[in-house]
């Protein structure tokens, strides 16, 4: 099974050389679903330069998505364990109040 | 239309971009590498970076990246305006869906499984007690008609027969003191 690399490397090779929108769109939805942030710059190039207003918008959709994700990611790798384990915690408590005041009513 | 064979080419060479490092690629020596990164910050509407990009538009020494950082910062001051924000937008996506939704949905499969529990232990129940009500029905009826149907074991020679007369239980015989037992 191919690596994420090498999968980016031949989405943005289809991509680089698709002839129509149609084969554009498919090369970024397939990109989209890999998450890789390095499609990144072959989809700002395309949200900035392509004539056809669809692609633009697909590939915007498509950039966003995959930077959201890398920038959740960014931030999750920051969180403590300890917060994480509180929140854990904080969550369980809760429903173990619902459940309990599901039971006594 | 296909495309010019040299597009792309920086984000093949290098597929790894990190995004923590674009603040920084706005500032490559390469302007090739700036026009890419403001291209990236205008796609997703990074409207935290819209400072740097204004800061651009005055003070790159690339008047083609200038005309880009121009466009940027329209598209950034467009979506600021507009009230997006990357941190809510991102807060919006992801974290809704992991407290609240998840939540409920937890909760929600507790208390089906609890429902379903309910619904097992009153179908043993049921089974049970439909269980119970045949054996009793086969515990009463074969007397009556066993005796016919069935016909008693036959009696080895010289044995006394099998009988279904006997005491209704053997506390009699406990009763009794075993007396057969006793040796006289």
């Amino acid at each position: 099974m191919p690596d994420q690399d090498t999968t980016l490397k031949v989405w943005l090779g289809r991509l680089s050389s698709a002839q129509d929108s149609a084969t554009r769109a498919e090369c970024i939805r397939g990109l989209e679903v890999l998450g890789h942030p390095g499609a990144l710059p072959a989809l700002g190039e395309l949200f900035a330069t392509d004539p056809d207003p669809e692609t633009r918008l697909l590939a915007q959709q498509a950039g966003k998505s995959i930077y959201y994700s890398a920038v959740r990611q960014a931030w999750m790798s920051g969180v403590s364990s300890g917060n994480e384990q509180q929140k854990a915690a904080e969550a369980l408590a809760r429903v173990q109040a619902n459940k309990s005041g599901r039971q006594s009513s | 239309m296909a495309r010019r064979p040299d597009l792309f080419i920086l984000s093949i060479m290098d597929t790894e971009l990190d995004i923590r490092a674009l603040p920084q690629r706005l500032r490559d020596p390469d302007p090739r590498v700036r026009v890419e990164t403001l291209r990236i910050l205008a796609m997703v509407e990074e409207t935290e970076a819209l400072r740097a990009v204004e800061w651009m538009t005055a003070r790159d020494p690339e008047p083609g990246v200038r005309e880009v950082a121009l466009w940027t910062a329209g598209i950034l001051r467009a979506a600021r305006e507009r009230g997006h924000s990357t941190r809510e937008a991102i807060k919006a996506l992801y974290e809704r869906r992991e407290t609240e939704d998840r939540e409920e949905a937890f909760l929600a499969e507790l208390e089906l499984s609890l429902t379903d529990k309910g619904k097992n232990r009153a179908w043993h129940f049921a089974v049970e007690q439909s269980y119970q009500r045949q054996m009793e029905e086969l515990l009463r009826t074969p007397r009556e008609e066993n005796d016919e149907s069935v016909p008693a074991l036959p009696a080895p020679d010289g044995a006394a027969p099998l009988s279904v007369d006997g005491p209704d239980d053997f506390s009699d015989l406990l009763d009794a003191g075993l007396t057969f037992l006793r040796v006289k």
